[in-house]
């Protein structure tokens, strides 16, 4: 078949390898209809996440057709057409029985590696480093879905591809930033970035009942997106001074709920942004929490800050004195997926929202190589890819 | 402000009896000779099985001891049988070792009782196992891979057995390790279980130097603590996690890559 695979920095090759088949007893194999480049698959491009290897297979959001199931199987049968999780469960540990899903103990092959970085290992993710498991990814013809009966969520044929395609991540992303931090009828949530989470996360705020959605960007048609399909006020953090201009539009309070949705490669402006890409580069920080402490000097009191955003590893000079003083509440982690998927595929069915409202790039894969260098220049207008295998 | 302070120790009753059945295992003989050599059951094939597992998967923390441990092997090979049992002999100089494993599962203590009571069922955790005969009520034999096509056999006793609870056991004679061990299970408020695992033996060492010894202390525990999260794995989700096997862009060094990386 062929796959998208990692060989470098900046370097994806569309390759020939051999298809995928049934290793455990709880494998099913899916034929792809429908993949998508995550904002975090360019924190892969660009080489910021650790324990990738020359071949490895990318993508983590895709949905398509149940090819082949494993003895053991019982949900899913062949033909069978699902969108699946982008982490993965086993669907019987502690965590994934109190819908933990991304924190599942029995999911990541390489646990003791993942033990060494953070105390304890996540899930294992499709096609995301090897500290992650080192799973194959669905930017490929097949893909291996391991515990096929707890993740894959079979989808109707009422639905398109592209309707279903981003419960496999962002939608359910977007979604639980919202939903942890538990806002309440009337509360006013910022967004910082926004990308394809970002815009989800501003949809769903509306979903779960904010009075008023504040986004943050510099992308001029991300901004137009977010003002124009998602129905928040936006603010460009190029033109607009962001501390205050929140504190005006909250009555001097600022967001109770701050959502920062851009991860460890966030943009800013001045000195500070030197500091945090100098420091990148020499690897003595991984991320550039730019705005993460901005989120964080934004927050009202006794507010919420949740991060969907990916960070891998240190970030250093954090205002943890003013999250301290303020009495903040944090939230972040990968998405429980799982969790989402009903009660989301109900919203889709309903009409209460299109999901697809965000695709710009309608590719195959053979444009995969060239579409992550536009996606992560933000060449040509690009907010969502997806790719037809 | 508020102090907070850690209850290290958990000082259950529990532990306390696993302390007392540890103890009973203790082998009357402390400086074996050729005959009655041992290593905890499992000790033993957990290091064995680290030859072919270190040169073949690896752990990234390992491979310099892994290396180390192919080149005895190299040498040991002509004469596997008169060489490795003197090496295993020469124990009186080390110090012994002592592994202490803890684990949480979510499956009732009687069930991970009765499968690690289950001759059939160990080779699925324990990798390196090849098969476990039942010679009795209390006495097993285990037969250990070794790199080369060959095979380590060790007699296991059961020194003590309290069903859904304990088990301990020692190497008696016509083993070649000395060795004893205690696994416990216990109940937990939330239903899950909680797994202790407690081994001790005495690492080779003498003639073969500093090194080897070091190896035989820092190697099993690694082995060891994949093994029973494989247990785990298996008890709750019915599979051991893997992704041996799946596909990938080929490249010739990526054999090699992964196997700085990957364990299963
Ligand atoms: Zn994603
Ligand atoms: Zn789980």
């Amino acid at each position: 078949m062929r796959a998208l695979c990692w060989f470098g920095k900046e370097d994806v090759r569309l390759q020939e390898v051999p298809d995928p088949t049934i290793i455990n007893p709880h494998d099913a194999i899916i034929e792809v209809n429908l993949t998508a480049i995550c904002g975090s698959d360019l924190h892969l491009y660009d080489g910021y996440i650790p324990t990738m290897e020359s071949g490895d297979i990318l993508g983590h959001e895709f949905m398509g057709k149940v090819v082949e199931v494993g003895p053991e199987v019982q949900n899913l049968k062949v033909g069978d057409r699902v969108v699946v999780p982008f982490p993965i469960a086993c669907g019987h540990c502690h965590h994934c029985h109190t819908d933990e899903f991304a924190l599942c103990d029995n999911s990541n092959p390489n646990a003791w590696m993942a033990e060494r970085s953070f105390g304890h290992s996540p899930a294992g993710i499709f096609g995301y480093s090897h500290l992650y498991g080192g799973y194959a990814g669905g930017q490929a013809e097949y893909v291996r879905v391991p515990f096929a009966d707890v993740g894959p969520i079979k989808v109707p044929d009422t639905l398109s591809d592209e309707d279903v395609l981003f419960l496999s991540d962002i939608f359910p992303t977007g979604y639980q930033a919202v939903d942890v931090a538990n806002i309440q009828p009337g509360s006013t949530v910022a967004v910082w970035g926004c990308g394809p989470v970002g815009l989800f996360a501003i949809k769903s705020a509306y979903m779960l009942g904010a009075e008023k959605v504040i986004a943050i960007d510099h992308v001029p048609e991300r901004l137009a997106m977010a003002r124009h399909q998602a129905g928040a006020e936006v603010l460009n953090f190029t033109d607009d001074p962001i501390l205050e201009a929140l504190k005006e539009m909250t009555d001097g309070r600022g967001p109770q709920t701050c959502i920062e949705a851009v991860g460890m490669e966030a943009h800013g402006t001045g000195l500070m942004d030197y500091y945090d890409k100098a420091k990148q580069t020499l690897r003595l920080e991984t991320g550039r929490p730019h705005a993460l402490r901005e989120a964080i000097m934004a927050c009202a009191k006794g507010g919420t800050l949740v991060v969907p955003g990916v960070f891998g590893g240190i970030i250093d000079k954090l205002p943890i004195g003013a999250a301290f003083s303020k009495g903040l509440t944090f939230k972040m982690g990968q998405t429980h997926v799982h969790r989402y998927l009903k009660p989301l595929l109900a919203r889709i069915e309903k009409n209460e929202i299109d999901p697809s409202f965000l695709i710009t790039h309608r590719l195959t894969l053979e444009d995969g190589p060239e579409a992550y260098k536009t996606f992560r220049d933000k060449q040509d207008e690009c907010v969502k890819v997806v790719m037809r295998p | 402000m508020v102090q907070t302070s850690t209850n290290h120790a958990q000082h259950t009753p529990m532990i306390e009896e696993e302390e007392r059945a540890l103890e009973r295992t203790a082998s009357p003989d402390t400086e074996p000779g050729l005959q009655e050599l041992g290593w905890p059951a499992i000790g033993v094939g957990t290091a064995m099985a680290t030859w072919a597992i270190a040169r073949q998967h690896g752990l990234k923390q390992i491979l310099f001891a892994a290396a180390g441990a192919g080149l005895i092997y190299t040498g040991l090979k002509p004469g596997f049988d008169k060489g490795f049992k003197r090496l295993l002999a020469n124990t009186a100089a080390t110090e012994p070792v002592e592994i202490d494993i803890t684990t949480t599962i979510a499956r009732p203590a009687s069930e991970l009782y009765h499968m690690w009571r289950d001759p059939e069922q160990i080779p699925r955790f324990f990798r390196h196992i090849k098969r476990v005969e039942h010679l009795g009520e209390r006495l097993t034999r285990w037969v250990a891979k070794v790199p080369g096509d060959m095979e380590l056999c060790w007699n296991a006793e059961i020194t003590e057995d309290k069903q859904d609870e304990l088990i301990a056991w020692r190497s008696i004679e016509g083993s070649e390790l000395v060795s004893s061990g205690v696994v416990s299970f216990f109940n937990l408020d939330d239903g899950q279980t909680r797994v202790h695992l407690r081994l001790r033996y005495q690492p080779p060492g003498g003639e073969f130097g500093a090194a080897i010894e070091r190896f035989f202390k820092a190697i099993p525990e690694q082995i060891l603590r994949e093994e029973l999260r494989a247990f785990k794995q298996l008890a709750e989700a019915g599979e051991v996690a893997t992704v041996r096997g799946q596909p990938y862009g080929g490249t010739q060094n990526r054999e090699q890559g992964l196997s700085m990386l990957t364990n299963r």
